[in-house]
Formats: C-alpha cells, structure tokens, sequence
C-alpha cells in the first residue's frame, strides 16, 4: 500500500516537473527569440510605399493582355479583385462572389455575388458585370487569347441581380479555381465602363482597394486609396507608386538606400544578400509552374525517344539551379509544385552512363540546336546543355535569340530545343491538354502518344479530386518517360522588404497581394 | 542676307533627306530583323491563325513599301501611331520621356564641360608637365571605366554609405526643383566622368596650337596677364573642335544613354527605343528614330551656326 502511494506521488511529481519543464523550455524559446515589437503592433492606417517592379506594365485589358508579369499581377490586385481567392490548402475564399455551387450533373455552376460593391468609375458590381466581362471574353469575335485555358465555359448568364451562372460544355473540376487564378487578367472583375469606352487597358478601373491614378509609361505607375471600398477598415496605406527598375542591382540599391520600400527579385546572388540583411525581411513562396526546356518530338534526331533521353540524363538540373540561380529556386520534377504530392514523378536524374548507352544504341552522330533567350540566364543555359551533352557525345550549338524570335520558332516547330516556361497556375490541366494533347493546336513539342491523350482526356472529365490528381500525376510521369521537355527549375517567388513594412501576407500562387501592407514607423 | 537665307535653306532641305532616308533604313532593317511582335501580342495560347490575325490587325502583312508610305502620310497628318504592345500613343510616349532625356544630356554636358574646361586649359598652358601628365593619367583612367560599372560605384558610394543622393527615382520638375536634380545628379555625373576626358583633350590640343598663333604672342607683349589671355584671348577659337564633338556627343545621348537610364531607372528615349526594338515594337521603335534623327540633325545644324559666332573669321572666309 505504502508502496502504492510513493509510486502516486512519484508520478505526480514527475508530471509537476514535467509542467514546469515544458514552461521552462518555453520561457526559454520565447526569451531568445524577443517578439519584435512591429510584429505585435496593431495596423496603421497612411503612408506611401513605393514597389521596384522589373518591368514597365503591358495593360490591364485582358482582350489586349492575356497573361500578367509578376508585377503586372501585383499591380493588378491593388485595383481589380476576382470572384475568389485561395487560401494556401488550395480552399475558395470568398472575394466578390459568395458561394459557388455546381449543379447534379456538374456543368452549370450558380455563383452568389456580394452586394452593395462598385467599381471605381461608380459603376454598380452585379450580375450584369460580370456577364459582361465574360461574354466579351467567350465572344469568338474578340478572339480573346486566353480562350483554350476557359474553353469548356459556353456562357455566363444572370440569375437575378446578384446571382449568375456558368454553363459549361462537360463536367470541368478544376472550375471554380480558374476563377482565381492570379495571372490571368479574365479572372479579375473590371469595370463594364471602362472596357466598353477602351479605356480599361491604360487607366484600369475595379473594385479593389486601391484606384488607378497616374501611369508615366517607363517610370511610374501610381495607386491611391478607394475611400469606397467595401471593406470599410482596408486599405492601410494611402499610395501605392510601382517604379520601373529594369536594373536588379539597382533595384536592390534602391531598396537598401531607402528609395524603394518592397522589390521584387529572382537573383540568386541578391536574394542571399538580403537574408544577411537585418533592415530587410525576405519572403519568398514556392508555386507551381517550372521553367522547362521544349524538345521538338518531331524533328530528327529528337523525334527518337532514345536520344531525348538520353539527353534528359546527360542534363544536370541541380548543378544549372545551383550556378544560374544559386539555389534560390527548387528543384523541379513535376510542373505542379508543393500542390500535388507526385513524388519524383519518374524524374530521369543525371547519369552520363545511362546517356552514353542510349546514344550508343542510337547508333549515329547527333547535332542539336539549342534556342534560348539572350539573356545572361539563357546563355548560362545554353552553355550547359552544351557541355553536359558533350559528355555524351552529343553536339549542341545555341543561340541566344530575343522572346519574339523564340516564340515564332517554336510555334512554327522550327527548333530542337528551345528554352520556355510552364507558368504559375491555379490548375495545370488545361495547359498541359493545350501543350501535349496529340491534336492541340498548341502542341509546340509535336508530342504524340496515345497514352498520353487518355489521360490528359481523362483529368478533364474526373470529378474526383484525388483521382484527378492521381491522373496529373501520371501524366507526369509519361512526360518524364518520353521527355518531351526538361526541366530547369521550380518556381519560387522572392519579394524584399523592408522591416518596417508590415502585413505582407504569404505568396500564393506566384503573387504576393500587397494592398493590406501597412507602414510600422 | 538673301546668301545666307539661300544656304540655310538648302541645308534645311538636305536635312529632311537625311531625315527621310534615315527612316527609310530603318523601316526595312527592322523589317529584317528575326521575329514579329505579332507573336508575343498572339500569346501562348496562339495558333498561327491567331498571329496572323494579329498580323492583319497591325498592318504588318502588307508590303513594306506600303506602309512605309502609309506611315509617311500618317507623319504628315501629325499622327505617329500607337505602340502595338502597349496601345500608348507614340507621340505621347515620347513626348512623356523627353525631359527627362534633355535634362539628362544638358546636365551631363554641363558636368562634363565644367570638367573639361579649367583641366583642359590648365594642361594647354603647362604642357608635358607633371601636372599635364597627372590630369591626362587620371582622365585615361576615368575614360577606361564603362559607364555601368561607374553607374555602380557612384550609388554605392553616393546612396548607400553616404546616403546623399538617390539611386533611383526620377523626380519631375513639378515635383520641387531641387528635388528634381538631386535625382539627375548622379546617372550625370555618370556621363560626365566618361565625357569630359575626349572634351579636354581636344581643347588641350587646339589650346596649345592656338596658344602659339600671332595674336597670343601680341597679347603676351602688351603684357596682358596670363588668365586674362587664356580665357578671353585663346579660349574661344580653341572650342570649335569641342563644339563639333559636343554636338555629336548631344546627339549620340539623345537616344545612346539607354545604360545610364537602366541603371538609374530613367524614363528616358533611349530606354523606350531599346525596350521597343527588343519586342518588336515597330510603331514605337519609327516614332523613337525619327525624333532622335530630327534631334541629331538639328543639334549638328545649330552647331554648324555656333561656328561663326565663336569665330567669324569662318562667316568672313565663307561670305569671300
């Protein structure tokens, strides 16, 4: 019994140690790591800051620009919303639509609008908005560039004032998300006004936070505040000004001198730079998308499998991501990122014997083009395709040629190889269907497998997410064992800001939504 | 007076050739250069119907002879087009950058010849002097830094340790005047630490020629003093050279200065011309020629009448 009793009160006071163990660790956690008193502050409300975007903006008119530039995309979401956002798990977040509903055979979707929002030219968000912005979009008569990625959407009609609904030509899952999509200008809501007077491209109107205010082409492109804006305690800041600042040490000299208080960057070498910076915070996102190399599947010596992969194993992706990008980018097997869980996806890794011995049943001398930007990345590119593919035997000559060049070859599949990119997307099976679909009239590979139309027929069709998402995987897979494409990096989103900059939230999808930042001193 | 308007008028005529012919070239050479910004404006997505419907849209399948006279006729109606890929009317673009160029040129030139001139007469009047030999060591030196990497230590040193200027952000002239120049500082001074060096030297030369002509030698026997000959006396027939290299310099910056308005973020001509032949952007890449070729040819016409202003012994010589 006495026994029974030491045993209790040992056990009790092991778990009173225990207790005070862990609020020692804990105290001790929190003591090293002292909460920065911005952190704990609550949002202030005025100030300007100014962004260092790469590029000058293109427009806002989506019949006019189909994709958006990073930046363009950052722009973007200060002044226009879209009907819904995604968390990081991939979940709608209601933006100017409510709910989404599908109907029992999946090809018409009811949509709930908010209420009580306009645009910034006054122009009432209802239903008529945004029957007006789709149907300028699926009107064939616009030629709307986007059209292959919404190509199952027939028509949008409204309900009733509030209410619309998207009919759909086959069962589409990956519907609702497409709704979403960062870079693509038709998800965004713009004003009926100011597309049906053209002025939409050069002065954007929305419902967003911030109003357009002035572009100096080159120079500037200014934001003010919507006194309106439904969302009646946001925007914090009072001005947004994007600066054009092609030059990335420049960009970054701006940053660290004061100039400029947030920057976008893909520069391995800076962005190490900044992570030693205690005056600046690093945030970066990893989304989906890749930047890829096309094989032409249709012009000799490529159109043998053997020496495509042979030259998928003679590439070294990891040494080209550590000397290019300095690792600032991860490694990519699959074009969908951290979204799906394909593992390596069959990945043929770097293995010059394997390369060797296909070449060598091959059987006769191979000499490839390799086109690719003229740029210092390109270059590196192409450089190293050159030597890993002399390892093997294999003679490569590059060229370093401008965007437009580049763009008019592989379409016109007068090329070998061709650097290229897969984009950030909310859902990859419509670009994958346009690019490796047998009969797509954007099959810029030539790629032709049979397997490979079933299953890019089949993720169209499947209604289960986690069977769709086995079938992306596959596809993969199948891409990975007929290379019709390499891989040369995953994509990751690096911004730069300044501490004293708060409230930028978490990068998704390949663009950071900066319209809730706040100035902390 | 009638000579004189007579052979204004025939250099005002030979200029507008210079102008039409230097369209003309630049029409086909861009023509012929690889790719078609039909391409990029298709997108992706595009299919070849796409781009040639684009193609189409933009004029660009018609003969070139056809829209070079279209574009002709479109100048002389005042109309220089829209940028394909932007829709941002030329002229306005134009029009939008092109204080921003002048300023940068005229300070840079000020810079530049605030330089230029006290070395170049100092070395004129102690030639193969050790202080000659130092100025011309230090200008070869300066001469041998490209202007990106003197771009580079200038915001390095100026805004980031010293913090005095800014690295970027072009301020316009509304925005407070002194805020204004403080942002032209440095991408001038860029153009100047390179620039002055080939004006100094071609003033240290044609100083030194000057300085042993006939009416030197009559000043120095008056007993004039020495600055009192070299900045009255010598200085003035010895910048006809300068002039001519400074004309030509102010016409190479108009559009040239593409490196100095990367690195310091300037809206200027240069950086639209080059960012518009990169993407194929014929309309914007037209209007940007022809406004740098008229500004070439004028700042040469208007040198070439500074000439006799400085010294009109060249209007005595020329009228006989």
């Amino acid at each position: 019994m006495k026994n029974n009793d030491t045993k209790i009160n040992m056990v009790r006071r092991i778990k009173s140690y225990r207790i005070f163990f862990v609020l020692f660790l804990l105290v001790s956690i929190l003591s090293y790591f002292p909460l920065d008193p911005l952190w704990a502050a609550e949002a202030k409300h005025g100030g300007i800051l100014t962004f260092g975007s790469e590029n000058d903006f293109r427009g806002f008119d989506p019949l006019k620009i189909n994709a958006l530039s990073i930046c363009g995309a950052i722009a973007s979401s200060t002044i226009h919303e879209r009907l819904f956002d995604t968390d990081s798990k991939g979940n709608l977040i209601p933006v100017l639509g409510l709910s989404v509903t599908p109907s029992k055979d999946g090809k018409k979707w009811t949509i709930a609008l908010r209420q009580g929002v306009s645009f910034h030219d006054g122009t009432p968000f209802n239903a008529d908005a945004v029957v007006y912005n789709w149907s300028r979009l699926l009107n064939p008569e616009n030629k709307f560039r986007g059209r292959a990625s919404i190509a199952p959407i027939q028509l949008v009609k409204k309900i009733d004032e509030f209410t619309v609904q998207f009919d759909l030509s086959h069962i589409w899952l990956p519907f609702p998300k497409i709704l979403t999509d960062t870079r693509a200008l038709s998800s965004y809501m713009m004003s009926p006004k100011a597309l049906k007077e053209d002025t939409q491209s050069r002065a954007p109107a929305g419902t967003g936070p911030f109003m357009f205010k002035e572009w100096k082409s080159g120079d500037r492109f200014v934001v003010v505040k919507n006194p309106n804006y439904w969302q009646k305690e946001k925007p914090y800041l009072d001005k947004i000004i994007f600066k054009s600042v092609p030059d990335h040490q420049t960009r970054f000299a701006s940053l660290e001198s004061g100039q400029i208080d947030v920057i976008f960057m893909d520069r391995g070498h800076i962005i190490k730079r900044a992570e030693g910076n205690d005056s600046l915070v690093l945030y970066q996102g990893e989304s989906n998308g890749a930047e890829i190399a096309l094989l032409n599947t249709t012009k000799p010596p490529l159109d043998d499998p053997r020496v495509r992969r042979a030259i998928a194993h003679a590439w070294n992706q990891e040494v080209y991501v550590n000397m290019s990008y300095k690792n600032s980018i991860p490694i990519a097997h699959h074009p969908f990122g951290n979204g799906l869980s394909c593992g390596d996806a069959g990945y043929r890794n770097h293995n010059v014997k394997k390369a060797k011995s296909l070449i060598e049943q091959y059987g006769k001398p191979v000499e490839i083009e390799c086109i690719h930007t003229n740029t210092k990345r390109g270059r590196e590119f192409g450089l190293m395709l050159q030597q890993f593919c002399k390892k093997i035997g294999i003679t490569v000559k590059t060229k370093g040629l401008d965007i437009s060049p580049i763009v008019k070859k592989v379409f016109s599949k007068n090329y070998h190889i061709s650097s290229w990119r897969i984009p950030p997307m909310t859902d990859h099976g419509p670009y994958l269907y346009k690019y490796f679909y047998s009969k797509s009239r954007i099959n810029a590979s030539g790629y032709n497998n049979p397997k490979m139309d079933n299953l890019l027929l089949a993720q169209q069709m499947e209604t289960d997410p986690e069977k769709r998402g086995k079938i992306l995987c596959d596809i993969a897979e199948l891409l990975n064992e007929d290379v019709p494409m390499l891989y040369r990096g995953g994509r990751r989103i690096h911004i730069i800001a300044k501490r004293e900059i708060m409230g930028i939230p978490e990068i998704r999808n390949g663009v950071v939504d900066i319209s809730d930042a706040w100035i902390g001193k | 007076m009638r000579d004189a308007i007579t052979t204004t008028g025939k250099k005002l005529f030979r200029l507008f050739g210079v102008i039409i012919a230097v369209t003309a070239i630049t029409f086909v050479l861009v023509d012929f250069l690889p790719g078609n910004i039909a391409y990029e404006i298709a997108g992706e997505e595009a299919t070849m119907e796409d781009v040639e419907a684009v193609q189409e849209e933009l004029g660009l399948n018609r003969p070139l002879i056809i829209r070079y006279g279209n574009w002709l006729a479109d100048i002389a109606k005042g109309d220089l087009g829209k940028s394909f890929r932007t829709q941002e009317p030329v002229l306005e673009a134009i029009l939008s950058r092109l204080p921003v160029t002048i300023e940068l040129v005229v300070l840079s030139q000020l810079f530049a010849l605030a330089l230029a001139i006290p070395f170049g007469i100092i070395c004129a009047y102690k030639p193969r002097t050790i202080i000659d030999n130092t100025l011309s060591s230090i200008a070869f030196a300066m001469l041998s830094i490209p202007v990106f990497v003197m771009g580079i230590i200038l915001i390095y040193i100026f805004a980031i340790k010293l913090r005095w200027l800014p690295a970027t952000g072009y301020v316009p002239i509304s925005g407070g005047i002194w805020d204004n120049l403080r942002s032209f500082i440095l991408p001038a001074l860029c153009i100047a630490m390179v620039e002055w060096v080939p004006f100094m030297r071609v003033l240290r030369s044609d100083m030194i020629a000057t300085l042993q002509e006939n009416f030197i030698l009559m000043a120095k026997s008056k007993g004039l003093p020495a600055s009192h000959i070299l900045f009255k006396h010598a200085l003035r027939p010895s910048c006809l050279t300068l002039i001519t290299i400074l004309g030509i310099h102010i016409g190479h910056l108009i559009g040239g200065a593409v490196v100095v308005e990367i690195i310091f973020a300037l809206p200027g001509i240069g950086r639209l011309l080059i960012g518009s032949i990169f993407s194929r952007d014929f309309a914007m890449v037209q209007g940007c020629i022809l406004f740098i070729t008229i500004a070439y040819v004028s700042v040469n016409f208007l040198v070439d009448h500074f000439y006799t202003i400085l010294d009109p012994r060249i209007l005595i010589s020329r009228s006989v």
